[in-house]
């Protein structure tokens, strides 16, 4: 039974009243206890002679829609772990595993439940050495974390352990930095809405914590790759996986600098400008209101506050309303005559490139980022983003999440342990 | 102390190509102008080779030694204490010196060219602040942030060589025999200078899991940065034949001025203080970083880290001496670039040579 | 953490001070091209500025405003560029900005006088780009801004784009830079040369379709004297040839283009001879040079002597004459005979006229005997400019015919 932490799972072992030659057991977070009594201790409860696993599994005494028989440790210990309910016939070198097949395939997202979840994480993958432990607090609330022992560093288990030990006491609030600064910063662990991203994950070493009530996990420590994989990368051609990274990778950069560097080039550097677009520029600039960096900070705050806002809708397709209304905004704008084409077209256009990273915490991080460089560059311009460029990357090369740093090289190898 | 992190080959190796390429080919704006201009290509070739025989000694040395060891101790069984702190306090003023020179020659210059009413004080102090923060940190985030500058410093030296100006001129580079030979002999040693951030590599040393990776990591960096240097000053002197060479203050900020990318970005002059920047921040942050080492291994200190800020401080009031641009300029060119090797070369591989006759003689 | 709140603190500092450089697109006036002209002991400045009222982008109408001259066209007088720029700045009601100086013009009065000291001063200028253009006009560059007349909603930009990219393409000029002219100026083995522009004088401008025009005949003509009415009454061809800073002289179209040749910068080049068996009849080539030429450098008997062997390939484009030279004796004909001709009446008197009567080494065969001298300082005391004119330099010129045109057949 794998032992876990300080709370771990319980192995609850019921002896059939009378002392007769029956053992049931069953994980406890991973069972719900009205499936045990209703598919294991209510059959047991009418007579039922002892007689092999085997025969007991194909009598149709058992009424539970998964059934089988496990005839070594191995096997009882990983049935144990899909949460399913254990009986054992004293004298015979096998035991039946019974279920309610609640979790018959593995779904396309976590739901809130966390036993639910862990019974997901246990059915992505037959591949011995993985571990859940469970850390339970009862006055609290719950989490749990997952990883593969060989390939999940030690000291990275450790340190992630007690993180989620304490987020389980106090929620899903990252940390306490002022709120001001606290946007500019990217959380430890990443969330991830998709089993087979995580499977993903889990092979590269890295751990997965689960909490109740959070209908996703998170993926700990958070690593560039990480925030740059999606969740379909894992069905794709592995050529192609890698192709699709680097879009992505040029979408960072689009995202965080193209405003910055449209606002500087506008500002203070026309030298850069070629003719025909300082032409189209110049033409369209002409009697607007605001300087060109209130106007693209404007368009750029608007579209963040449609895009927030939609992301509550939790529903498929939010991105695209988001979208919509961005693009009419900027309509708007234009119509008034409050914004240049250019501006709201960078406005759409920005939105639109975003769309392509595939992690919430990257997005978040990207678009607190770009308010930053607009400033600096309508501060310094050029040379103003790029002291502001050190300095993130000052931040990103010091940030170790978990011991583990961030990002230690330009195009680094995806996974944890092999670095 | 805390003891920071180790780092694998890869990355050592990564940072420190990285680190001379970007020293050589940009941190310095006026010094490289003013030194490829009077220099063929295969005179900066040869400067490589004179970094690497001066630099071998000292690598072997440190490379017989257990880990965790660098300069500083060679300095110890060199002359003990006083030679330790001697040689490491020569070697920081003139690091973080150097430094601030060049973090006055590229506000001077971001001033001239880009932006003609700022006071460039400003940019100084963000640009000092940015890489005292860079200091800060790590040794592992360091070779991360160097190997960072790799690809900008490749896409650099891409642009340069693509840029769409007078190809046909390559006669003018031609004059091997030009300058005659004892000039070029002359020309030679200072040029090795560039290459004094070999001193950073005995440093780093310390937190590298091997030692023989210091010599292979110490050759590749110089002949990669040599390459590299000579590219840009065949393409230099391509586009700027010898004479009107002399009388561009800022070579390689001049020749930027000339690539224009048509229809999809006119000129890319204020694209290059990104990448002078950059450079100039990560080499700053590492002058800084191994001055503090390497004083944190002379003077006792607890943690290197509190001597950053000091140095800092230093550093802003080296940059703010030239009263002028043309004063930081010579500055750079007469006083670092032509005795810089002293310090970065010929002074730790006198201390090695020192420390390995003491040696010698109480074996005997 | 305090430490780090610190930092961020401190890199804004530098932002207290306010935003002191930036300027606003629309706050500014690009000056897009200079004239220089010569009045007295000054410069008469002729400036065009980007206009943006008067462009149409996307659904914003523009209203076309001929009368709008706040600053289209500013001619000033002033000795020094910056006393010019200033001057024109005043009334403009934004910031004069040179960032996007594409093209200067100088008058020929002022290149006969030298322009060594304006080099320098748009060499020294942080705004002026040592990439734009640098043409000479023939008479005043002045003129040349009056009798350009800008379509509705064209800009001036993109009609010098166009005139660059004609001279890349098609070599009726060179395409010559400023920083081109500079570093042939200060070279000691070489002489700059620039781009040739005339205006067409009023009395001489007829009016298509019916104008009364000189014959072309076989003489390659300059900038200026064109057969040509209608249009733009401004002529891009040719070539000044400078001696140091002061101006030598002219050269014609195909002079041009056997200029560049020498040179290796030649591209492709049209140009017609005549048929060699067909007495009065033309045939038309596209000349590529693929290859650059090669150079043998020497002293004899003390004096100078070049050979250049150029590589020209030649397709046949159009002819008036039926002659079949896809066979192969009437190709080497037509091959041995364009090469003489070229010879005898392009290049070597172009030689003789730009070296011997001139004394200016267009061609830069001076930084070729660098290396004939131990070191650079022995090449300086030579003085080259003093032996310009002994010079002997022989052509050769292979000439392979590829291709015969669409028709390889005549009826």
């Amino acid at each position: 039974m794998p032992s876990g932490g300080p709370a771990g799972p319980t192995l609850r072992t019921v002896a059939r009243p009378g002392g007769a030659r029956f053992t049931v057991a069953y994980v406890e977070w991973l069972v719900e206890p009205a499936d045990v009594q209703q598919l294991v201790l209510a059959p047991l409860g009418r007579t039922i002679a002892p007689a092999p696993p085997d025969d007991l599994a194909v009598s149709g005494r058992f009424p539970a829609p998964e059934l089988r028989v496990a005839k070594t440790a191995e096997a009882l210990l990983t049935g144990l772990q899909l949460g399913l309910a254990a009986v054992h016939v004293d004298g015979y070198p096998a035991a039946l595993l019974a279920g309610s097949g609640k979790v018959p395939k593995i779904p396309e997202k976590f739901t809130p439940e966390l036993v639910t979840n862990l019974q997901i994480i246990r059915r992505l993958t037959r591949r011995p050495g993985l571990r859940v432990e469970i850390l339970r607090d009862i006055e609290r609330g719950r989490s749990a974390i997952a990883y593969f022992d060989e390939l999940a560093p030690p000291e990275l288990v450790q340190s992630v352990r007690s993180w989620a030990e304490e987020l389980s006491s106090r929620g899903p609030v990252m940390s306490w930095w002022p709120a001001l600064l606290g946007i500019f910063r990217l959380p430890s662990a990443s969330e991830c809405f998709h089993p087979a991203a995580v499977l993903e994950a889990l092979e590269k070493g890295y751990l997965v914590v689960l909490a109740q009530h959070m209908p996703f996990v998170l993926v700990a420590p958070l690593t560039l790759p990480l925030l740059l994989y999606g969740s379909n990368d894992r069905t794709m051609y592995r050529p192609l996986r890698t192709i699709m990274y680097l879009p992505r990778l040029a979408a960072v950069g689009l995202g965080l600098l193209t405003a910055g560097w449209f606002v500087a080039v506008t500002s203070y550097h026309h030298a850069l400008l070629p003719g025909p677009f300082l032409t189209v520029l110049a033409a369209a600039r002409r009697n607007l209101p605001f300087p060109l960096v209130m106007e693209v900070a404007l368009i750029q705050l608007i579209a963040d506050t449609l895009w927030i806002g939609t992301l509550r809708l939790a529903a498929r397709g939010s991105n695209l309303l988001a979208f919509i209304g961005i693009c009419l905004a900027a309509m708007v704008l234009l119509q008034g005559g409050l914004a240049a084409p250019i501006s709201a077209a960078l406005g759409v256009g920005l939105t639109a490139t975003l769309m392509v990273i595939p992690s919430l915490p990257l997005d978040r991080f990207l678009r607190a980022w770009r308010y930053l460089f607009i400033l600096a560059a309508s501060a310094l311009g050029i040379y103003g983003m790029a002291i502001l460029g050190f300095l993130l990357m000052v931040y990103l090369g010091d940030a170790r999440p978990f011991g583990h740093p961030l990002w230690r090289e330009p195009i680094p190898p995806p996974a944890v342990s092999s670095s | 102390m805390k003891k920071p992190a180790k780092i694998s080959e890869g990355e050592f190796q990564r940072a420190m190509i990285a680190t001379l390429v970007v020293r050589t080919f940009y941190a310095s704006p006026a010094g490289a102008g003013e030194a490829v201009s009077t220099a063929a290509p295969w005179v900066v070739l040869l400067a490589g080779a004179a970094a690497a025989l001066c630099f071998w000694p000292v690598a072997a040395a440190l490379s017989r030694r257990p880990a965790g060891q660098n300069l500083v101790d060679l300095c110890l069984d060199a002359g003990g204490r006083p030679l330790a702190i001697v040689v490491t306090l020569a070697i920081g003023f003139f690091l973080v010196g150097s430094a601030g020179i060049s973090l006055r020659q590229l506000s001077e210059m971001t001033v001239t060219a880009i932006y003609p009413h700022t006071p460039q004080t400003y940019a100084m102090v963000g640009l000092a602040v940015a890489s005292t923060a860079g200091a800060a940190m790590d040794v592992a985030g360091l070779a991360w942030m160097g190997s960072v500058y790799a690809w900008p410093t490749v896409i650099v030296v891409l642009l340069v060589l693509a840029g769409n100006f007078g190809w046909t001129n390559y006669r003018a580079v031609l004059p091997l025999t030009g300058h005659g030979l004892l000039p070029i002999a002359g020309a030679v040693l200072p040029l090795s200078s560039y290459f004094g951030e070999l001193v950073f590599l005995t440093v780093y040393a310390r937190f590298v899991v091997s030692p023989k990776q210091i010599v292979r990591t110490g050759v590749s960096a110089v002949g990669v940065s040599a390459l590299v240097l000579s590219a840009v000053v065949l393409v230099y002197l391509m586009v700027f034949p010898l004479p009107s060479s002399l009388d561009v203050p800022f070579g390689l900020f001049e020749l930027t001025r000339l690539v224009q990318g048509g229809r999809y970005v006119e000129r890319l002059d204020a694209l290059w203080i990104i990448f002078w920047a950059f450079g100039t921040a990560g080499v700053t942050a590492a002058s800084l970083q191994v001055t503090a080492i390497l004083w944190q291994g002379a003077f006792r200190l607890p943690d290197y880290r509190r001597a950053i800020l000091p140095l800092a401080v230093t550093m802003v009031a080296v940059a703010l001496l030239p009263s002028n641009q043309a004063a930081a300029v010579v500055f750079e060119v007469h006083g670092f670039r032509n005795w810089g090797f002293l310090i970065t070369l010929v002074l730790p591989l006198a201390v090695t040579l020192l420390a390995r006759l003491r040696k010698r003689a109480s074996d005997a | 953490m305090r430490r780090r709140v610190a930092a961020v603190l401190l890199v804004l500092l530098p932002l207290l001070a306010g935003c002191w450089d930036r300027t606003e697109l629309d706050d500014t006036a690009f000056a897009m091209s200079v004239g220089i002209d010569e009045a007295g002991d000054e410069f008469l400045w002729t400036f065009r500025f980007f206009q943006a009222e008067r462009v149409q982008v996307g659904m914003l109408a523009a209203t076309p405003q001929p009368q709008l001259q706040r600053f289209g066209l500013v001619t000033v007088r002033g000795r020094n560029l910056e006393q010019a720029v200033q001057l024109a700045q005043t009334g403009a009601g934004r910031i004069v900005s040179l960032e996007q100086l594409r093209i200067v013009v100088i008058g020929e009065a002022v290149a006969k006088r030298g322009v060594g000291s304006l080099l320098d001063q748009l060499v020294q200028h942080n705004q002026v780009r040592r990439g734009a253009a640098m043409v000479m006009a023939r008479g005043r560059a002045g003129e040349m801004f009056a009798a350009y007349h800008p379509l509705e909603h064209e800009t001036p930009l993109k009609y010098v784009e166009g005139i660059l990219l004609v001279a890349k393409r098609v070599h009726q000029t060179p395409y010559t830079r400023i920083q081109h002219f500079y570093g042939r100026y200060l070279s000691p083995g070489a002489d700059p040369f620039l781009f040739l522009v005339a205006v067409k004088p009023p009395e001489e401008r007829q009016q298509p379709p019916d104008p009364d025009l000189p014959p072309m005949s076989d003489q390659s003509r300059l900038a200026g004297d064109l057969p040509k009415a209608g249009g733009n009454p401004l002529e891009f061809a040719g070539t000044a040839v400078f001696r140091r800073d002061r101006l030598a002289g002219l050269l014609s179209v195909d002079e041009t283009a056997a200029l560049l040749a020498l040179r290796g910068e030649m591209g492709k080049v049209y140009a017609s001879v005549p048929d060699p068996l067909a007495p009065g009849q033309q045939v038309a080539f596209r000349f590529h040079q693929e290859n650059k030429p090669k150079y043998w450098v020497s002293f004899q008997r003390g004096r100078p002597v070049v050979h250049v062997r150029i590589q020209l390939e030649a397709e046949i484009i159009s002819m008036t004459g039926t002659t079949l030279y896809r066979e192969p004796t009437n190709r080497h004909a037509l091959e041995a005979f364009t090469v003489d001709h070229l010879r005898r009446t392009i290049y070597v008197p172009m030689l003789r006229k730009v070296y011997g009567e001139w004394g200016a080494d267009a061609v830069g065969f001076g930084d070729m005997y660098r290396t004939q001298f131990p070191t650079f300082d022995a090449f300086l005391d030579y003085r080259w400019h003093d032996h310009i004119r002994e010079l002997q330099a022989d052509v050769t010129i292979d000439l392979f015919i590829r291709r015969f045109g669409m028709v390889i057949h005549h009826p």
